[in-house]
């Protein structure tokens, strides 16, 4: 084979492999992000991202295994200029498993973004991990609010969705989720409590 | 050269090609799911308040490397609507956890007719951030709406989620969102 074949002929085998190869990766990333949606979307700046789960366990004032159970519209917030409404819901949990070790809170509520606006439009939040489905169980990660009396989910990194008996994730791929995303729930729920008790030693 | 050293060679140049490659897989993996609006001229509506309207403005319009001018997108001011419109709030919306959020609230397929910018005053005034990081969370909120994911691999781009210092989309944002408009 001649020089100058040889050569076109492997530049031509190595612009394959790559267009292959960013096809595949492409491809694997849209078959797990991009689907046509149905409602609307959202995204957040979360006021805290942690980089690993220690961080979240030692932060969060309390950490839930819990079912939802009632969902209730709650209040409306105002943009500043008074054109723009965000409504809020609160959703009841009772309470199965309390890793944080606090008694007498058989029943916690959270509030969370999403419901109906002012002018009957239902406004679909999902940087959260989007609406609780009743009767379905989560483990929680959650904050007190500082200026209201409910809990607040800390993050998308702060919701566990029990399915089959195994934990699911808000984002996968996320550093932390990754730590329980797929996990038996007796299995994370133990490996959350060492944590927790080893972040309350310290 | 002999056909079998040429094969040799080849399915070596192949596998490193295919090693390689991911990256460039993963450039496009910055978009938010498949969401764009109709086309590069989009409403925009500035409905800050007070120095979040100049926050806003110099994240969508005025700064140098502010999403209308570094990018194709044509930010044409305009008053709220749901039409092709990206509008932008601030407000006291509690202890929600979260600094900004971006709603794509009206979308047809991949086709967003209404987006809405928030930023969180009840953090945001709260002495704890900088009007640096205001912006940057400005900036996020407005790039999310043009069809932009989370970007933690990079610090110099406001759609990295995980800080809170870089004010403004950076030469992959602008590449990413030529391509996608």
């Amino acid at each position: 084979m001649k020089r100058k074949n040889f050569l076109i002929l492997t530049i031509l085998v190595a612009l394959c492999g790559l267009s292959v190869s960013a096809m595949l990766g492409l491809q694997q990333h849209q078959d797990e992000k991009v689907q046509v949606p149905s409602r609307s979307k959202s995204a957040a700046v979360w006021k805290e991202v942690y980089k690993n789960p220690d961080d979240m366990v030692k932060s969060v004032d309390t950490i839930v295994l819990a079912q939802a159970i009632d969902r209730q519209p709650g209040r409306i917030a105002y943009s500043s200029n008074g054109e723009d409404a965000l409504p809020f819901e609160i959703v009841a949990f009772r309470v199965v498993d309390d890793i944080t070790g606090k008694k007498g809170e058989g029943i916690i509520y959270v509030e969370r973004a999403g419901g109906t606006d002012d002018a009957g439009n239902q406004v679909y939040l999902d940087a959260d991990g989007g609406d609780f489905e009743i009767g379905n169980s989560y483990l929680l990660f959650l904050k007190r609010q500082e200026d209201g009396p409910y809990y607040y989910q800390v993050n998308d990194q702060g919701r566990y969705q029990v399915e089959g008996g195994r934990f699911k994730g808000v984002d996968k791929d996320d550093p932390v989720s990754v730590f329980l995303h797929n996990r038996p729930v007796e299995e994370g729920l133990q490996m959350v409590k060492e944590k927790r008790n080893k972040a309350d030693k310290n | 050269m002999k056909l079998r050293h040429a094969i040799l060679t080849w399915v070596a140049v192949f596998g490193i090609a295919i090693f390689l490659g991911q990256p460039l897989g993963t450039w496009a993996a910055h978009r938010w799911g498949c969401w764009k609006y109709a086309d590069a001229t989009i409403n925009w509506y500035n409905g800050g308040t007070g120095d979040y309207f100049n926050i806003y403005n110099e994240e969508a319009k005025t700064d140098s490397n502010a999403w209308s001018p570094y990018t194709d997108i044509f930010l044409q001011p305009s008053s709220s609507g749901t039409t092709d419109h990206a509008n932008a709030y601030n407000g006291f919306y509690g202890s929600t956890g979260w600094l900004g959020l971006a709603e794509l609230r009206s979308v047809s397929g991949c086709t967003v007719r209404n987006g809405r910018a928030r930023l969180n005053q009840s953090y945001l005034d709260n002495g704890s951030y900088s009007r640096t990081n205001k912006k940057h969370v400005a900036c996020q909120e407005v790039g999310h709406l043009f069809g932009l994911e989370h970007n933690r691999g990079s610090s110099t781009t406001c759609m990295n989620d995980t800080i809170l210092t870089a004010p403004q989309p950076n030469t992959h944002d602008r590449d990413l969102i030529n391509s996608i408009y």
